[in-house]
């Protein structure tokens, strides 16, 4: 691994405080969630109130804020600001609006989509179309920054480019291998480079842009292997081959179910795979220099133990289970 | 039992509270309703496991971690 001061990141300053980034990224979110409502307003009664409908489906407001920008969830509009922190650009925030709005954008062209194909969709297949309105505005705010042939454009592009060529790889698949999970599944939030490199464009930190974005990469790549950990079950019922349900089919016994896999050693083994990753991820992070990084990954550390403990007392009783019932 | 009541058995208890509850004071008709036959001589055992072990699989397994809010 290479060592901070070879990558040119910078050394960890306080910077702006977690606390103080934490409030204002909230509060360009809560602005961007009611420019996008105005904007879908505007653009169309139905779009406004059947995509509303489904943006609100689960939560509103302050709640569905919570759900963006909570500890549990992926970092995908904090990641640009506390860059920006870092690149000394965080008091533009007419540009930082935009990166968030753009962001917010991107994610739900991205989620009506996955939900399609993960066949989750309720009602996502007929509200597809609206997948038009979330990339005109994805992409379109950032033309007010830069020109068409700024090199800012070649990074979205590919990474664009990218994000539709591992999505669908990844519905695609059959099973998922370690190295199919490094090189596809894993790779589901390489959209997040987009916000990521605008940050660098615009504060001329395009050497800074490779370890961000290696991050972000990562971090996501834990969040997906989390989510296929604790939906094993489910994802394995209705037989979405995730990373986990593979590896089931592949490790367990001939005598075995699943289940009695994931309580014999799936649920150890996993876990091991996940701290790991935190381990990892916290030696990236040190690459960036970034005070709230450090602060998040405490966040989904202290999270994931919790979650993990509470685990494991259900594994204990289902091991308990297997015993009297095999 | 077959793996697949042990499926059966295990998603009851991820999903069906009442099921849970219902394993451990009437275990015998817990299962008959979930489709699933178990030798009566282990009925006592099923009662006497650890139930509030078995009530953290549901919190711990049913629901998704959040990879942004819209799921």
């Amino acid at each position: 691994m290479t060592a901070p001061e070879e990558t040119g990141g910078r050394p960890s300053t306080p910077g702006v405080p977690t606390e103080s980034s934490s409030a204002v990224v909230h509060q360009l979110a809560r602005s961007g969630l009611a420019r996008l409502e105005a904007e879908m307003a505007q653009a169309g009664p139905c779009l406004a109130e059947e995509v509303g409908r489904w943006l609100h489906r689960t939560a509103s407001g302050d709640a569905l804020l919570e759900r963006w920008l909570g500890s549990r969830s992926y970092p995908l509009l904090h990641l640009p600001y506390w860059f920006a922190t870092t690149l000394g650009i965080e008091t533009d925030l007419e540009f930082q609006a935009d990166v968030v709005y753009s962001s917010i954008n991107g994610y739900c062209a991205i989620r009506l989509i996955d939900n399609v194909m993960d066949g989750d969709g309720t009602v996502e297949t007929k509200l597809l179309p609206a997948v038009a309105f979330f990339h005109s505005r994805f992409q379109g705010v950032y033309h007010r920054h830069f020109p068409s042939d700024h090199p800012f454009w070649s990074d979205f592009q590919a990474a664009w480019d990218d994000s539709a060529e591992v999505t669908l790889r990844d519905g695609l698949q059959h099973r998922v291998t370690a190295e199919d999970f490094s090189q596809v599944a894993g790779r589901k939030f390489t959209a997040a480079r987009v916000p990521l490199a605008a940050v660098a464009h615009r504060a001329g930190g395009l050497q800074h842009l490779g370890v961000w974005a290696a991050f972000a990469e990562a971090l996501g790549a834990w969040y997906q292997m989390a989510n296929d950990f604790f939906d094993w079950h489910h994802d394995g019922r209705h037989r979405i081959p995730t990373f986990f349900v593979s590896a089931a089919e592949g490790r367990r016994q001939a005598s075995e179910s699943a289940v009695q896999w994931f309580a014999r050693e799936g649920f150890d083994w996993g876990e091991q795979l996940l701290l790991t990753r935190l381990a990892d991820l916290r030696v990236q992070a040190r690459r960036l220099g970034c005070a709230a990084v450090d602060h998040c990954l405490d966040e989904r550390t202290t999270l994931f133990g919790q979650r993990v403990s509470e685990a494991r007392k259900g594994i204990a009783g289902l091991r308990t289970l297997i015993g009297v019932l095999a | 039992m077959s793996a697949k009541d042990l499926e059966t058995v295990f998603l009851k208890l991820l999903h069906d509270e009442k099921f849970r509850l219902k394993l451990k004071t009437h275990p015998e008709e817990a299962l008959k309703d979930a489709g699933v036959h178990v030798d009566p001589a282990r009925l006592q055992a099923i009662a006497n496991l650890p139930h509030e072990q078995l009530k953290h699989l549901a919190s711990a397994f049913g629901h998704t971690v959040s990879s942004g809010g819209i799921n």
